[in-house]
Order: structure tokens, then sequence, then C-alpha cells
């Protein structure tokens, strides 16, 4: 007996639907990992800007990269972006002042609040690697029971994760999520150039390999190779 | 919630209270990422709206995901009961705290119906006393088909509206996403006395909603979308 399909949601992203099967699986959570300047920030505004399109309403939580004014102040000059979303198909919510005085557990009671008011359908944690940092110990545990209750809260959550020079990507949060997307940029012949690479999508044929991508003001992120 | 899902509510209630006891069983189309807010918003229209009392089974996630939305939306669910088919399987902690009747996953429909006669005579579970319900409400069939044949699924839904059609005022919906799979939507369209389409936006889109007459399976079409006199029965 076959299973039934997955529901898929768009990813926003042009040109990376073809390589995931059209789209992430609903529910789930991907992490988006990639080094400064990456665009991570913006593959996650895409995401919820796609769904707000739609009539799926978006819940944006910033933790400790940047304030969320100033966020919102640079990725505003993209074309994409549509100014009417903002606060009413996604809302915002900086968890920067809360992180400096709460324990996992008051901050998964905190994200359940926020989810169960906003009932959202995508939600982005930007990023999740800040926080990995504070808990240290217990971040293992605390990966576990985010992404279970995520998943629960019937959504698709983009987890973004900054990758330092000497790691390939964040391995201990690769192993909580469904899919893992990097978005690499790196020196070749003395020009910078920018790749996605799927390494992971659970229960999807995914296409293997680095694409090349670009960020442009109109688009966004978007995929090259798989478009053209 | 928002204002669409409050004039979702408004509009579901005077659909169903309009109707009464002539809906028995009724399958809701909608996309999957609308699934558990539809949900909730029948559970509203149930609760608050028409002051029944019911029995909500999760297949998809613990109860507590339910019970959570009803507090910070203020749904009075005093009125109802949970059976948990999904806190024992899925290593969630807020699944922990569990004051439901549980079914050891979802992949026995049969031990449902079980315990859904056994509910539904005297109601053990803490909410509800020595009441029998007037709805149902299956939180999702969608996920049921991920763990179960589908001839064990059809089996499961025959003998089920057998026991709504059995009871005196019992009420079941199916909320279902048909663009995963055509088929066991049609089946249930097919078995239900009302089919209604809610789109991404929350709109109940189907100008003409089908309506079969429970008794003599007669189809009737009817706009529901405007006030619309209670259907006699043919």
């Amino acid at each position: 007996m076959k299973a039934p399909a997955f529901a898929r949601i768009n990813s926003g992203i042009p040109g990376l639907d073809e390589m995931i099967q059209g789209g992430f699986p609903f529910p789930s959570v991907i992490l988006v990992a990639g080094g400064a300047g990456s665009g991570k920030t913006t593959f996650a505004q895409q995401f919820l800007f796609e769904g707000a399109n739609k009539g799926e309403q978006g819940l944006f939580f910033t933790t400790l990269s940047e304030p969320t004014q100033w966020m919102l102040r640079f990725s505003g000059q993209f074309d994409f972006v549509n100014p009417e979303h903002y606060g009413t198909k996604i809302i915002y919510h900086d968890l920067g002042l809360f992180l400096r005085d709460h324990d996992g557990d008051e901050l998964l009671e905190h994200i359940d609040e926020q989810i169960a008011k906003v009932m959202p359908q995508r939600i982005v944690i930007d990023p999740i690697t800040v926080v990995g940092t504070l808990f240290q110990a217990d971040y293992r545990v605390f990966l576990y029971d985010l992404t279970t209750r995520l998943k629960n809260w019937q959504s698709t959550t983009i987890l973004t994760g900054e990758i330092p020079p000497t790691q390939v990507y964040p391995s201990e949060v690769s192993y909580a999520v469904d899919g893992v997307i990097l978005l690499i940029l790196t020196e070749e012949d003395e020009a910078r150039r920018k790749y996605i690479e799927v390494l992971k999508m659970r229960g999807t044929n995914h296409i293997t390999g680095k694409q090349s991508i670009d960020i442009s003001k109109k688009e966004g992120v978007v995929v090259l190779k798989a478009r053209f | 919630m928002n204002v669409r899902h409050i004039q979702l509510a408004e509009r579901l209630s005077k659909i169903l209270d309009a109707q009464g006891e002539n809906i028995r069983v009724a399958t809701i189309s909608t996309p999957s990422v609308n699934i558990a807010i539809v949900n909730l918003i029948l559970l509203k229209v149930w609760l608050e709206h028409l002051q029944k009392q019911g029995v909500f089974i999760t297949i998809d996630r613990p109860h507590q995901y339910t019970e959570h939305l009803l507090k910070i939306h203020k749904i009075d669910y005093s009125k109802l009961a949970f059976i948990d088919m999904a806190s024992s399987f899925s290593g969630d902690m807020k699944g922990q705290k569990s004051d439901s009747a549980t079914v050891c996953g979802p992949f026995s429909p049969m031990d449902l119906l079980d315990l859904i006669r056994i509910t539904g005579r005297e109601i053990p579970p803490l909410y509800l006393d020595q009441l029998r319900f007037d709805f149902i409400l299956l939180d999702n069939i969608n996920s049921l088909m991920i763990y179960n044949s589908s001839s064990s699924i059809r089996k499961f839904v025959q003998i089920l509206l057998k026991l709504i059609r059995e009871a005196d005022k019992m009420f079941i919906a199916f909320v279902i996403d048909p663009r995963l799979d055509r088929k066991p939507f049609d089946d249930l369209s097919k078995q239900s006395d009302i089919c209604l389409d809610i789109d991404k936006n929350m709109d109940i889109v189907s100008p003409q909603v089908k309506m079969n007459v429970i008794e003599d399976k007669d189809f009737r079409h009817t706009n529901l979308l405007e006030d619309i006199p209670i259907p006699r029965r043919i």
C-alpha cells in the first residue's frame, strides 16, 4: 500500500521547489545554514512573504543576531517585501531580551504562547545557533523539544544557523531537523560565488549537489541552475 | 483568532444551527495548512455558539496543543472530552501531563471505536458527567491514513458512521485535504449530509453546497452562503 503524499508548501525561493519535490513538507522543521552574508535572513523572509501572499500566517522570532528593527530596515529594501503584511500576516517577535534572563524550558513555554496566539502556518527562528551558545549542556534536549513542538503546532519552521569558518554545518541542529539547506559563500577564481545545497530533506527525493544562486534586490535568493 | 476566523465561525454556526438534526455527517475540505485552525473554529462553533458537548480525537499531535489553543483563545472547553491517539508515541513533554482517554498509538482505529462506544454511554473522562455527547471531531482523517491501510480506514468509517446514525443527535465532521488523496475525500463526501469547501483565506468557497437528505439520499442544492430556510425532508 502506498502511503499518502505529504502536504507541501512552497519555499518562496525561485528554483528551490523544483529541487525538493514541490516544496517543504508540512509540517516540518528545516535548518537553513550559512556563513555571514550568505542570505539566511533573506531566505527566511522570502519564505514568510510567500506564505503571506497565499493567505497563510507567519511568525518571525529573532534571537540575538540583530534587533528586529534593524533586520526589517535592511530586508525592507527587497522588492518581494510587502509592508502590508507587517504585523498582520507576518508577526515579528524579538526574543533577544527574553533570552538573557530565562532557561530553555521557559523559552519553550514563551515560544508556545506566541505560537498559540498567532496560529502560524510558517515560523522562522533567526538564528537558532545563538541559543546553543547560551544553553550549552542542555542544547540537545532543548532542540529535541523545540523541533517536536514546532511540528506539533502544525507549522513548517525555518531555523537559521550560523556556520563558523571551521565548520561545514551546525551538526547538533542538523540531527534534530527534517531538512538541512546550506547557503555557501566561497571564493573561486578571485571572485565570490554563492551556492545552495540541499543536504537533507526527509521524505523528499531531492536534488543533491551545489547549485548556483544569486541574491537580487528584486527576488531575493534565486536558484540559478535549477531555473535555467 | 483573527477576523476571518471569527467570520468563518459565525458562518458555520449559522449553517449548522439552521440545518439542525438534518446534518449528522459533514465533510469539510480545506488545504492541509488550515486543518488545525478549521478544527479549532469548529470547536468554537459547537462549544460556544451552539452550546454542545463532544469529543475531540487527536491523531496528529498530543491533545494538549488543542487544549492550549482553546485556553489562549478563551473557548470554554469544560464540555469537551479528549481521546488522545498521539501522546504515547509523540516523545513530546507537552503530552506528559495527560488527563484524557488514551489509545496506544494511531495504528488501530478499531480500538478507537471501542472507546467511543464506551465513552458515548458513560463518558468516563474527566470533563463530562453521565452525559452523551453531541459531536465528534477527528483531528484528522488524513493522518489516520498514514498509519493504516485504506481498507481498515474504510471499515472504521463505515462502523463509525453507523454509530452516529444510530445515536439520537450525534454529529461528526471530517476535515480533510482532498489534494493529498482524492479517493477518501470522495468516499466521505458520498456518505455525508453536507460538504463544504473552505479555501486558504478561510472563506467557504463553494456557492452551491451539496446536501444529501438523510433518509432518501436525494440531493438538494442549496446556497448556504445566503440566508436559507431549514430544508424539509422529502
